[in-house]
């Protein structure tokens, strides 16, 4: 067997896809603090899109936005012997580590920030202004990160629920699911929303 | 005192026009409910007002950041002369132990098969043996294809490759699979010997495109435990072979 046989089976960007379940993120700190680089890999695959977009909104500038995550990124890595797996999960001590990188990147260039944030341009409301809350900006993009999580037909029932405005019976016609099914997923849908932005505010 | 239901308080939360008189009283009166129901308000009025969708960061991110903190760059593969050395401290806080599915090991020992880069010795179970010295290249010592076996198992469109890498903490089995189909139970990786049919379970795979790279016990005489075997395991609790393989194949003598 040659060593091309053996590339074959592993197309490059094969663990691109990878998803790391809920079982593995408090793995996944355990790895981080023992020093695996994959750990390390694996949390910026799940994550960097979280990191990035709550720099983004929060600073309105893209360079900035990679700049923080980067930094968040590193920090992390750097400074991973104070994580405590027990305490929180990765998520939440990188959003908290990402939340002190925005600051930062407030200090240094405030003029500048209020002009950028202004050019957001999001057409939602609550945000894309120079006011924008950071902790509410973190709130947002975190929840939208939950929300992707959720399985279906959880997920389809909250989105059409929140950008599309429908009722329940609405989302139960639209999906073809039994009323009290779409019940159930919104309030389990909801609390599993809550709860995560609850251990994101605890970490900050 | 009749607390709302709870289930209520989510639709409520979602379509506040809903509340009924009842609720509305109540929610007045009691802590425990208006919490709740203010929790749930609250969650969808952050949800309302966000993003749809996330916005990735720019793939020289990584870059920077696999740089700064030594982490091989392996994507780049396979062009091997790459790859960077790895170099893991010391751990002082292990985990339970896991065998996870490490893309990066794998990787690494695919990489160095490729380039013969100089790298450091993979730590194949993260958090048993964290520890790797710079030290020779991992080089592999046998390898096979691994083939779907129509009869006597399950058949599968999937292929496989199985290579036995020496390294300094010892011998570690690749294993790439492409298109294992997805099962109820999960993947069991044995190490069998054919004239006996005794067998080692050394781990188990996701199905899938997936490389993994699994610990081969010490002592385990690989000229007698020769053939690589995949099986389809239910999630029984039963540590036996099911007699459901589904890729096999020998390692050369």
């Amino acid at each position: 067997m040659s060593v091309a046989t053996l590339l074959e089976a592993a197309p490059p960007g094969a663990w691109d896809t990878m998803r790391v379940t809920d079982v593995d993120v408090e793995q996944l700190g355990y790895r981080l603090v023992s020093g695996d680089h994959s750990a390390l890999e694996e949390s910026y695959q799940r994550w960097g899109a979280l990191i990035h977009t709550i720099a983004y909104r929060s600073l309105g500038d893209a360079d900035e936005a990679a700049d923080v995550t980067q930094n968040t990124f590193i920090s992390a890595w750097n400074g991973r012997e104070s994580f405590n797996p027990e305490m929180g999960n990765v998520p939440a001590w990188l959003t908290g580590i990402a939340r002190r990188r925005i600051a930062d990147s407030y200090r240094r260039t405030p003029r500048q920030r209020e002009v950028a944030v202004a050019e957001i341009g999001d057409t939602r409301p609550a945000v894309g202004t120079a006011n924008a809350d950071p902790t509410r900006v973190v709130d947002q993009v975190v929840l939208a990160d939950e929300l992707d999580e959720l399985g279906e037909p959880a997920r389809s029932i909250i989105q059409l629920a929140f950008y599309q405005d429908l009722t329940h019976q609405q989302v139960a016609h639209k999906l073809d699911l039994p009323l009290g099914t779409v019940k159930s997923h919104i309030r389990r849908s909801l609390t599993r929303l809550r709860d995560r932005l609850e251990v994101t505010h605890a970490a900050l | 005192m009749q607390h709302c239901d709870p289930e209520t308080l989510a639709l409520v939360a979602l379509e506040p026009e809903t509340l009924g008189h009842q609720d509305q009283t109540h929610l007045q009166e009691c802590k425990t409910c208006r919490t709740e129901y203010e929790s749930f308000r609250s969650t969808v009025d952050i949800g309302r007002s966000g993003p749809k969708e996330l916005v990735p960061p720019p793939p020289a991110t990584w870059t920077a950041i696999a740089e700064a903190t030594h982490t091989p760059r392996l994507r780049s593969l396979p062009g091997g002369a790459a790859a960077s050395a790895t170099t893991q401290s010391a751990s002082d806080t292990a985990g339970p132990t896991r065998r996870g599915w490490l893309p990066l090991a794998a990787a690494a020992m695919i990489g160095a098969i490729v380039g013969g880069a100089a790298m450091t010795g993979v730590a194949v179970n993260q958090n048993d043996a964290p520890i790797a010295q710079p030290s020779a290249t991992p080089s592999i010592t046998s390898a096979t294809a691994l083939q779907p076996l129509p009869e006597g198992g399950r058949d599968t469109a999937s292929t496989g490759n199985a290579a036995v890498a020496s390294t300094d903490t010892g011998e570690t089995l690749g294993i790439s699979t492409a298109s294992l189909e997805a099962t109820d139970g999960y993947y069991e990786v044995w190490l069998i010997d054919p004239e006996t049919m005794q067998m080692f379970s050394i781990g188990s795979i996701a199905a899938g495109d997936q490389d993994s790279v699994l610990p081969i016990p010490a002592g385990v005489d690989l000229d007698q435990y020769s053939v690589v075997d995949i099986s389809d395991e239910p999630l029984n609790g039963d540590p036996t072979h099911s007699k459901v393989s589904v890729l096999r194949g020998q390692l050369p003598a």
